[in-house]
């Protein structure tokens, strides 16, 4: 019963991420579906959260009528910018190190978004020049302050959490 | 061989990353193909809804902000068109000047008598009831006594002139009275020529609120509606005054009376004739 509860769930919220995600980027340009796998990347089992990445770039290759594999190429140079850096520093644990990584890695994803998803359609790649650049450097700034106060948030949850559970002890 | 394991052992993150490789190439090489046409068929029928939704929401959310963020772009864009609009309000009232000119000057050079000189005036002002001013004046060749017509109907008589406009008295004023004749002739379309037939000579007087027409004989058969023609030396002659109305019945009175309505609207007047000799 919980297991077809999830699943309903898992739906709902499916259709309520791919209308978030293309809302935001009709309104701002701004991909929602980032910020979510940085906040779940480190919290989340790494299956599940391929299984709902996966998922979810399809769709978005689908309803943004890209090729499919294109977002799922997105967060794969993502990750790999991740997994690179966590070379030099720690990735995973809050502080300003992450947060650099987060930055990068952001930037790593709009400058592929910029510049792959037309030459995998048109066989042309996306035009980038300064003032574009400049644009995805201050998306990737906007992504790692949303990573920082979504971080912040949790956080804060999590520490009510806790005191709850004291108390109930 | 248990450090052996951990030697060997992926994390998560590692996996994750090797996964997103895998899939990545797979995805993009089987879509080469039309192995996903079901697949991409499928997502585009369940989500396709909602992504054109969620767009069109985007959109409409857009065009409010940018609304808001343009509102003093707007609002010059408003001025400026305002006074666009006035400008093509000016030219469109001058337009229809000149229109209105073209068809005086039409009505005169097609109605008025064809031996007299006329000078075109525009009316400046006046009280539209008794008097008007007009833009013509001494400098022009206006008199004392000159008569203001428009096509074949009179208007007035210029009563003071100065160098550069004058004032002219129409049959409405109190000072005005003309000796006229009563026609059954419908003459509004057509030119009053000598040879008409008279049905009775008349004097018309202004009453100020009315035209008033007086010393009409008993013993001819007139009708309302008959037309009222100057014959007068000092404001010409067949120039047309207007119908007759409220013709009096009292079998007592020696002569019979009426109120004379102009055929043209004074007020309406903008370009009228001065016949200079």
């Amino acid at each position: 019963m919980i297991i077809v509860l999830q699943i309903a769930i898992g739906i709902v919220g499916l259709f309520l991420a791919v209308f978030l995600e293309v809302l935001f980027l009709t309104l701002l340009n701004f991909r929602m579906m980032l910020l979510f796998f940085f906040l779940a990347r480190k919290r989340v089992d790494w299956k599940l959260l391929l299984v709902v990445t996966t998922i979810m770039s399809l769709i978005l290759d689908v309803v943004l009528h890209y090729r499919l594999g294109t977002n799922l190429l997105l967060f794969t140079v993502s990750t790999g910018i991740l997994f690179l850096l966590s070379f030099i520093f720690s990735v995973d644990e809050d502080g300003i190190p992450m947060y650099v990584s987060t930055f990068i890695a952001s930037l790593g994803f709009y400058l592929v978004n910029q510049l792959l998803p037309s030459l995998f359609t048109t066989g042309t790649a996306g035009f980038l020049d300064a003032k574009i650049f400049f644009v995805l450097v201050l998306k990737a700034i906007v992504t790692t302050g949303l990573v920082w106060l979504g971080e912040v948030l949790v956080s804060r949850f999590r520490d009510r959490g806790n005191s709850k559970q004291i108390r109930l002890k | 061989m248990k450090r052996l394991k951990k030697t060997f052992s992926f994390s998560g993150q590692q996996l994750l990353f090797l996964f997103l490789i895998l899939l990545t190439i797979a995805f993009i090489l089987l879509d080469s193909t039309n192995l996903l046409t079901p697949l991409r068929s499928g997502i585009s029928f369940l989500f396709e809804p909602v992504s054109v939704d969620a767009s069109e929401i985007g959109m409409e959310i857009k065009e409010y902000a940018k609304t808001i963020t343009h509102v003093s772009e707007f609002k010059k864009e408003f001025n400026e068109m305002k006074i666009d609009i006035y400008e093509k309000d000016v030219n469109n009232a001058f337009y229809h000047t000149l229109l209105e000119e073209k068809e005086a000057l039409e009505k005169q050079m097609n109605l008025a008598k064809k031996d007299t000189k006329f000078l075109t005036a525009k009316v400046i002002g006046g009280d539209n009831i008794s008097s008007l001013r007009i833009n013509v004046g001494g400098k022009d060749g206006v008199k004392e006594g000159s008569v203001i017509s428009f096509s074949n109907m009179f208007v007035g008589i210029a009563e003071v002139v100065d160098k550069y406009g004058s004032l002219v008295n129409l049959p409405y004023s109190k000072d005005s009275s003309f000796e006229v004749f009563i026609t059954p002739v419908g003459v509004e379309e057509g030119v009053v020529t000598e040879g008409v037939k008279v049905l009775s000579k008349a004097v018309v007087k202004g009453m100020g609120d009315h035209i008033s027409i007086e010393n009409i004989s008993k013993d001819v058969d007139i009708k309302e509606g008959d037309i009222v023609v100057t014959n007068d030396s000092k404001v010409g002659t067949y120039l047309v005054v207007g119908k007759l109305t409220g013709l009096s019945s009292n079998p007592a009175e020696t002569s019979r009376s009426a109120t004379v309505l102009p055929l043209v609207e004074y007020s309406n007047l903008m370009t009228i004739f001065v016949s200079v000799e």
